[in-house]
């Protein structure tokens, strides 16, 4: 036994008292003397030095009363001190004394780093991008100034379907004059029609797309104005107002306003006054435009003055700021319905009268379900889901995270026992942990952005959007980013913190562990991290197949290798004859025929009520176009009835018409070749049933529809080539172009990619999934592989004992795999039905689509398997490797 | 023994008194005070100097140091000038109170009995 040594006790006690950081070094004097004064008076009264110092001890009390004694006190001494500088100091001492250990731990455990930081990084880089596009989505038109003020008007036309959809986005042309005396709470109104000339300059000719405008655009739609006068800019005919961009490919720096342009529309060539230049409106708008054309500058506008019954134009008001929307939406409906009775055609059909709606400007872009939208809106369910893949990849990040901090508490329980017993508090400890986690979610964030910032160019051609550099390091961006990284620290910290933080000491330093419970999340996190990443993957296997049938589908007619040329130069008219002579002796070409519209995707649509035998007044709304003499041939179309158009019944093109199975059906007829019909008022009579075809997307059903000969009325030149060498057939068909309208770009489309363009945004949907979903089952993947390393690890004596025992390498690699298997199987029961039900909602949408297979969810839980079965096994085998001997002496 | 209410509250006079008299340092003001009170009052090192120098803090009290052959420095705490002006302070209420409560208690005889 060591004999009582006063000093070294004295020591002691200090040097435990010196944790505490409100006991400065001068306190720790003074109290210093006390203990010896009091020693000191007690060995007077007879104790001996040792008692009388456990007295002393005692009668001080516990060190946790005087340090909270003195921590009341502290920051008042502080301030009368002016010591604040000690202090920040001492904090940022601590600060850098947790990021070292961090950076040490870090270190220390290279893989289990890498493997954490590359997950969250990944996560937060994909969670950034989703965030920039998602935040761009929401941000629509709501640039202009009081957005939540501006309206448009849009009509729904009972029992006038087009694309299964009554509902739309045109007004005809005295409605906002209407508006604006009529409704009170209205306080401007104006309206908006696209338009596309050709702007001819010194430099050349351009065609460009612009928008016809009323003189009140501006006071609805606030732009900056570069140059000249936004109130009278669009007053008055032939004026036109430039954007910023526009006026700059056609003036260079000089300012336009007050020059005349010459300006190619509807057949006449106008001479137009620049009046305005105005920025370019945002990419963020509904609509877009270079240039605006004062709106009385239209004939058709002119002559449209008391129609209410045409409507093709958009109209947008501003309300005023205590208009009620409802009433305003009620009081233009009852508009709509006092302006429309008295026509005639609505006194017959009452039932058929519009009803006029109002909407938000700002939810055009997420939320409109109009037809004839001025261009493609988004939708908010893309966005939603797009939002919640977001949240889903990261949340599989931190769960990463969790799953190996976790893991890798028993190597760290040594560490966080010795700081228990030297006086850490559960506080401190929860503090170090997710300062930890503050580090490393920080790290993440940096590479996350250096990741963004690399895969910003393939995430743009993902979503369709352009998004820079600029973007990625905008104010919001990098507080979302911040955000992000801040509840990314605290979810994945908080359970290792509050779990690690609560051990025992004893049974930290003991090396006891509560496996169990801990285990048991552990499986549930895996569990739920391969159950999203098999959603995914099914998502994107459904989407995919769906995909690639309807773009390969056989939808009787050939699409292959025809191009369509567009012929926008309308007074061409007459001329189509000879352009098609030319173009059909081009070498390579096969065949020629003009088209009103694309063959893969006629839209005009017209009510047939006359024809032979319709004695119950049924309606037919059938589909048609007009078409050239070829049209059918080209196509590859079967007539199964009658025959096509010819050249040499000349009364083919007064009277002649084909119709599709559906119609023949539709009408009733036995037989139809004969059947006579009034479309358009010609006596027109059938001549052929042409075969089902798909002349729409596989979306829609197959509808009834009429073909009509009229070769002039062409916006396109159909031509089929016989060779894969297209670029001297195209040469070709330039020229032709070029001699008939020279103003006028060479413009064209393959047909089969105008087919594929209709499934545009069921591609890209796909494309998205498909790249979550790898990037959810990588960093899933990841997860897997560092813990299941861990964990071998880990039962290493374990598994060398039963080596030396007599089990083969076979049964380590089940030992060791079997237990992640089983969760991936737990996975896979859990995501399959889940799965199932939303791509079977997803597929209700298409009227011809794939069948959903069970083996397809099977599918993306065999690869969740294999890849999981590969991560896990790697590890297994690994351990299964290693000599008994080594790894009992080792230990 | 005093309760420990009642020490908190009495802990400022006490010191203030004490000082009053000269300077002193903390284990001699314990001292003086458990001699004074009879044992009645027990300060602890936890109470006392934290105390201490929160006074201090006020600036009803200074400090120095003085070297002690063969020990660590001792820290002496004399009273300021605001420290005297508190004392006289504390002096009053403490006088007041008693009063008060002295009346209350040596007149409750003749409460009870002009109740009777």
């Amino acid at each position: 036994m060591s004999a009582f040594n006063f000093d070294v006790a004295l020591a002691t006690w200090r040097h435990v008292m010196k944790n505490e950081r409100a006991l400065t070094p001068e306190d720790l004097d003074e109290l210093e003397q006390h203990v010896r004064d009091q020693t000191a008076w007690l060995m007077a009264e007879g104790l001996t030095e040792e008692a009388a110092f456990r007295r002393t001890m005692q009668e001080m009390g516990d060190q946790g009363s005087i340090q909270a004694a003195y921590r009341d006190v502290f920051w008042k001494k502080m301030k009368h001190r002016k010591t604040f500088a000690d202090e920040v100091s001492w904090r940022w001492s601590l600060m850098m004394h947790h990021a070292t250990l961090t950076l040490r731990t870090l270190a220390r455990s290279k893989v289990y780093s890498g493997v954490t930081i590359a997950g969250l990084a990944v996560g937060l880089a994909a969670f950034m991008l989703i965030g920039l596009f998602i935040r761009h989505e929401l941000s629509y038109d709501r640039h202009f100034a009081d957005p939540d003020r501006l309206y448009r008007v849009i009509k729904q036309d009972p029992g006038s379907f087009h694309l299964g959809n009554d509902r739309f986005a045109y007004t005809p042309v005295p409605l906002p004059d209407a508006l604006e005396a009529e409704i009170p709470g209205v306080e401007v109104a104006t309206q908006i029609s696209p338009v596309s000339g050709l702007l001819k300059v010194e430099a050349g000719a351009f065609m460009e797309d612009g928008l016809l405008a009323r003189a009140s655009f501006f006071d609805v739609f606030s732009f900056d104005v570069l140059s000249g006068d936004a109130a009278t800019a669009l007053a008055g005919p032939d004026r036109m107002v430039l954007t910023e961009s526009l006026a700059r490919s056609l003036f260079h720096d000089e300012d336009p306003v007050g020059e005349r342009i010459t300006y190619l529309w509807n057949e006449r060539e106008r001479d137009m006054e620049i009046t305005a230049v105005v920025a370019d409106p945002p990419s963020n708008t509904h609509f877009s435009f270079g240039y605006l054309v004062s709106m009385e500058s239209d004939r058709w506008w002119q002559r449209g003055q008391e129609q209410w019954d045409n409507s093709d134009r958009y109209t947008y008001f501003k309300a005023e700021e205590t208009a009620d929307p409802a009433v305003l939406a009620s009081s233009i409906e009852a508009l709509g319905v006092a302006k429309l009775s008295p026509l005639s055609w609505y006194q017959e059909n009452p039932e058929r009268i519009s009803r006029y709606d109002i909407q938000p400007v700002v939810s055009i872009h997420q939320h409109s379900d109009v037809n004839f939208e001025i261009q493609p809106t988004g939708d908010y369910r893309t966005t939603l889901t797009l939002g919640l893949v977001a949240i889903f990849i990261l949340l599989i990040a931190c769960i990463n995270y969790m799953n190996l901090a976790t893991a890798r508490s028993a190597t760290r329980a040594r560490e966080i026992g010795i700081r228990q017993v030297s006086g850490a508090r559960q506080g401190q400890l929860i503090q170090q942990f997710l300062g930890e986690s503050l580090v490393i979610s920080g790290f993440a964030a940096v590479v996350a952005v250096i990741l963004a910032m690399g895969f910003l160019p393939a995430f743009n051609s993902l979503v369709g959007r352009s998004f820079s550099l600029y973007h990625v390091l905008s104010p919001g961006t990098v507080w979302t980013m911040a955000a992000a990284m801040f509840i990314v620290a605290l979810v994945s910290g908080s359970y290792p913190a509050f779990a690690l933080s609560r051990l025992r000491p004893a049974h930290a330093l003991g090396g006891h562990r509560q496996q169990r419970t801990r285990s048991r999340l552990r499986s549930m996190l895996v569990v739920s991290q391969y159950a999203v990443g098999i959603v995914l993957m099914t998502v994107t296997i459904v989407v995919n197949r769906q995909v690639g049938y309807m773009t390969t589908a056989d939808t009787g007619l050939s699409r292959e290798q025809v191009l369509a040329v567009s012929i926008q130069d309308e007074a061409l008219e007459e001329q189509i004859d000879s352009i098609l002579d030319q173009m059909r002796g081009l070498p390579n070409v096969t065949n020629v025929a003009s088209s009103w519209t694309m063959p893969t995707d006629i839209r005009p649509k017209s009510s047939v009520t006359r024809f032979e035998g319709n004695e119950e007044e049924t309606r037919i709304q059938a589909y048609n176009t007009a078409v050239g003499y070829d049209w059918i041939d080209m196509l590859d179309l079967t007539m199964v009835e009658g025959r096509a158009f010819s050249v040499d019944k000349p009364g083919d093109e007064y009277s002649g018409l084909i119709i599709n199975e559906r119609f023949k059906e539709a009408a009733g007829w036995e037989q139809a070749v004969g059947k006579t019909m009034d479309f358009g008022g010609r006596g027109d009579h059938v001549v052929g049933v042409v075969k089902d075809f798909h002349f729409q997307s596989l979306k829609r059903e197959i509808e009834p529809l009429v073909l009509y000969l009229a070769p002039k009325q062409a916006s396109f030149v159909l031509v089929k080539f016989a060779t894969d060498e297209v670029s001297g057939t195209m040469a070709g068909l330039a020229a032709v172009m070029k001699e008939f309208s020279p103003d006028f770009p060479f413009e064209y489309r393959f047909l089969d990619e105008a087919y594929a363009s209709m499934y545009r945004t069921e591609v890209r949907f796909g494309r998205i999934f498909e790249g979550f979903a790898v990037l959810a089952i990588l960093i899933a993947c990841l997860g897997l592989f560092a813990l299941s390393a861990f964990m071998a690890d880990q039962r290493r004596n374990e598994l060398g004992v039963r080596k030396a025992l007599g089990a083969t390498q076979f049964d380590i690699i089940r030992e060791l795999s079997g237990d992640f298997l089983r969760l991936i199987l737990v996975a896979i029961a859990i995501a399959s039905p889940v799965a199932w039900v939303l791509m079977d909602r997803w597929l209700e949408d298409f009227a011809y689509r794939v069948h959903l297979d069970w083996f397809v969810p099977a599918a993306a839980a065999f690869i969740a398997l294999g890849v999981g079965l590969i991560t896990v096994a790697w590890q297994s085998v690994k351990a299964s490797r290693v000599p008994p001997a080594e790894v009992l002496r080792q230990s | 023994m005093f309760s420990r209410s009642l020490v908190a509250a009495t802990i400022k006079p006490l010191m203030l008194a004490i000082l009053s008299d000269g300077e002193a340092y903390g284990y001699q003001i314990i001292q003086r005070v458990q001699r004074i009170s009879r044992g009645q009052i027990e300060l602890t090192t936890g109470t006392l100097y934290p105390h201490l120098h929160r006074m201090e803090a006020d600036g009803l009290v200074e400090s120095s140091w003085k070297e002690v052959p063969d020990a660590p420095r001792r820290k002496y705490y004399e009273l300021t000038r605001a420290g005297r002006h508190a004392l006289e302070a504390e002096k009053q209420q403490w006088l007041d109170a008693n009063a008060i409560l002295s009346s209350l208690w040596g007149g409750s005889a003749s409460l009870e009995g002009s109740r009777a």
